[in-house]
């Protein structure tokens, strides 16, 4: 379980997240929404030990993530915006040198790196190096390195960005597997089908703030939007920012 | 839940996979090498070479109006080393296109004046400008003033009077230098060498340390797993030793190959250092490795791009180049304290050490520990600025 409470974090004299709370519930998904520069990114950075708050607070399984982010980051699995691998590693290796950090035992890595290659569908590519793989190849490498230590946690950016149907259909049936293991996922998207598909709650974020935060249809019902990306466009205020450009 | 493996643990993973990766980096793995091997022996063909050209050879030496003192020219032609060949009909212009480095021009009134007893004109074409031209006119001089000497002689005896009374000194010099200084310097070219490849076999992987994970976004990633930022630093770096020290190693024993394989003795070249003192200057430039790749570690985690950190780079080395020349200029490697600065004790210790000399052991002591120190500081200070988010999200 996921709990922000009033988060802030200010650089220089932005504030780029404002007393942000929302909480996200095992064996569910939720969504964290937002229009470009609203604080989600660094809401996450906050949230996996990697920046500390200049308010509020995050706890994962009911830890606090300032006091102990090393124990935080070995209940959590982060997929986060930056994917970068090392070109002349394979996705094995890749997922090894993750493991290993974590510290997974050798017997247990290895059940568990083949579980991750084959339902990623990685079997062809796993021994070859990562070097001219397709932006949807990096992303699920990215991901078995990032669920390898088996994160009761999992945080996911973007996941299906640059993926084919295929794919996209893959990470869908993965998101809904973790979330039948009882695991918490809280993952951020711009594609309003699939968080209306995946999401059973989800919080908008706009500016540094919560501007909604419920079901896909309490959050429908709220706006008067029958269509969540309507809703999503009336709750962020880019109707007038649209409006005004 | 699993069990966080300890920094040791995390710095030997993090190490294995550095070296991992950077060993299948073919194009920089067989560059390194290359250099490696192939700079001994490019210093030893071009100082052979230059050594070979230094030699004296045989002086073929064209004269003109050569039937105008025959006594002077069946002299010359009697010397070891020297040929006599006629010269061309316009040697001046010879000269001047280079075509020959010197004539000697016997004039007209040579054989009257050398008939009366007088002082006998003779002339040496020369390009002032060409350094080949110079060292044979300086021959031809030694040999012009020789068969002078010994006609003055004749002439003086001939008229009754000892020749030794128009020499009355004579000077006689006498080389004391120990053979060991006569090396040619030997000593210095090694050094050199040695530290260049201490220098940069590992600087690529340690520059990668933080730029280079930061640059390939894969840095945000590694830290979200709980290593230790020392592990992870320390990791990197000695990735980035082990790779700056085989290089080392290889450069060598490849030099020790060239010097103990190759007829310097003929050119009155030598190092009279023995072989173990050369391993041992290849292992004293091993705290070189140490201290440059965490200074280059160091730097890539403060600078903000690949430009930066080159600026940096360089503005050190400069600072490096100009003492060590300071102190190898100015033999400055007695003042005790030099010997701790890192890069400059290493030099000065090992041109001493080749040159034959018996260094102090205090000056081993704090040639290794003037660079490990810094490097272990330089580390640790890297390590705690990763901690730092405007270190991390630096952009």
């Amino acid at each position: 379980m996921i709990e922000v409470e009033r988060l802030c974090k200010q650089f220089g004299s932005v504030r780029a997240v404002d007393g942000v709370s929302f909480r996200a519930d095992d064996g569910c998904v939720t969504g964290l929404l937002g229009p470009n520069g609203a604080g989600k990114t660094t809401t996450l950075r906050v949230l996996t030990g990697l920046m500390s708050p200049d308010a509020g607070a995050a706890s994962v399984d009911g830890r606090d993530v300032a006091t102990d982010p090393f124990a935080i980051q070995s209940r959590i699995g982060v997929l986060p915006d930056s994917r970068g691998l090392y070109s002349r590693l394979t996705p094995r290796e890749h997922i090894d040198y993750f493991g290993r950090l974590q510290g997974v035992p050798e017997a247990t890595l290895r059940t568990r790196r083949e579980e991750l290659i084959a339902s990623l569908g990685l079997m062809e590519l796993a021994d070859r190096r990562v070097a001219g793989f397709s932006h949807g190849e990096r992303t699920k490498v990215a991901l078995a390195r990032a669920l390898v230590h088996d994160p009761h946690n999992v945080i996911l950016a973007e996941p299906t960005h640059g993926l084919d149907v295929a794919s996209t259909r893959a990470m869908r049936a993965l998101i809904d597997g973790l979330r039948a293991q009882g695991r918490c996922v809280l993952f951020s998207s711009h594609v309003m089908q699939e968080v209306s598909a995946l999401c059973d709650r989800i919080v908008v974020i706009a500016k540094g703030t919560v501007v909604a935060d419920g079901t896909p249809d309490s959050i429908r019902e709220k706006t008067g939007c029958g269509d969540l990306e309507d809703a999503f466009v009336a709750l962020t205020g880019l109707e007038n920012r649209e409006a005004r450009a | 839940m699993n069990a966080k493996p300890g920094s040791l643990r995390q710095g030997w993973i993090v190490f294995r996979k550095e070296l991992t990766d950077w060993l299948r980096d073919r194009a920089s793995m067989i560059g390194l090498s290359l250099q490696a091997i192939s700079s001994p022996i490019i210093w030893a063909a071009i100082t052979l070479i230059a050594a070979h050209r230094m030699m004296p050879s045989d002086l073929v030496l064209p004269v003109a109006g050569a039937d105008r003192g025959p006594a002077l020219v069946d002299w010359l032609d009697a010397q070891p080393d020297v040929d006599v060949v006629p010269a061309p009909a316009d040697p001046a212009a010879a000269v001047r296109a280079g075509t020959l480095d010197v004539v000697l021009v016997i004039p007209a009134e040579f054989a009257e004046q050398t008939a009366d007893g007088l002082s006998a004109p003779v002339e040496l074409l020369v390009d002032g400008s060409a350094s080949a031209s110079q060292r044979a006119a300086d021959r031809v001089r030694g040999l012009v003033a020789g068969y002078g000497a010994g006609l003055g002689s004749l002439r003086l005896m001939s008229r009754g009077v000892a020749p030794d009374l128009t020499s009355p000194l004579r000077l006689d010099v006498k080389d004391m230098s120990p053979p060991e200084r006569r090396q040619g310097g030997l000593n210095y070219f090694v050094s050199a060498l040695l530290l260049w490849m201490a220098l940069f076999g590992g600087v690529a992987v340690a520059a990668d340390s933080t730029l280079g994970e930061r640059e390939r976004a894969s840095l945000e990633p590694l830290l979200l797993n709980p290593v230790s930022r020392t592990a992870l630093i320390a990791g990197k770096w000695l990735a980035a030793v082990s790779l700056a020290c085989f290089y080392l190693v290889v450069a060598g024993l490849t030099t020790l190959v060239v010097l103990r394989s190759l007829p310097w003795h003929k050119y009155g070249l030598q190092l009279l250092s023995s072989d173990r003192d050369l391993l041992t200057v290849t292992v004293l430039m091993f705290p070189v490795a140490l201290f440059w790749t965490a200074l280059v570690a160091f730097v890539s985690t403060i600078a903000r791009s690949q430009q930066q950190a080159q600026t940096y780079f360089g503005l050190i080395f400069m600072g490096v180049v100009l003492t060590a020349m300071a102190t190898l200029l100015f033999q400055l490697a007695s003042v005790p304290w030099l010997a701790a600065l890192p890069i400059v004790g290493q030099l000065t210790l090992s041109v001493d050490l080749l040159g034959g000399e018996h260094p102090a052991a205090y000056r081993y002591i704090a040639t290794a520990a003037g660079s490990v120190l810094p490097a272990v500081v330089l580390i640790a200070a890297a390590a705690r600025l990763l901690r730092r988010e405007s270190i991390v999200f630096r952009s």
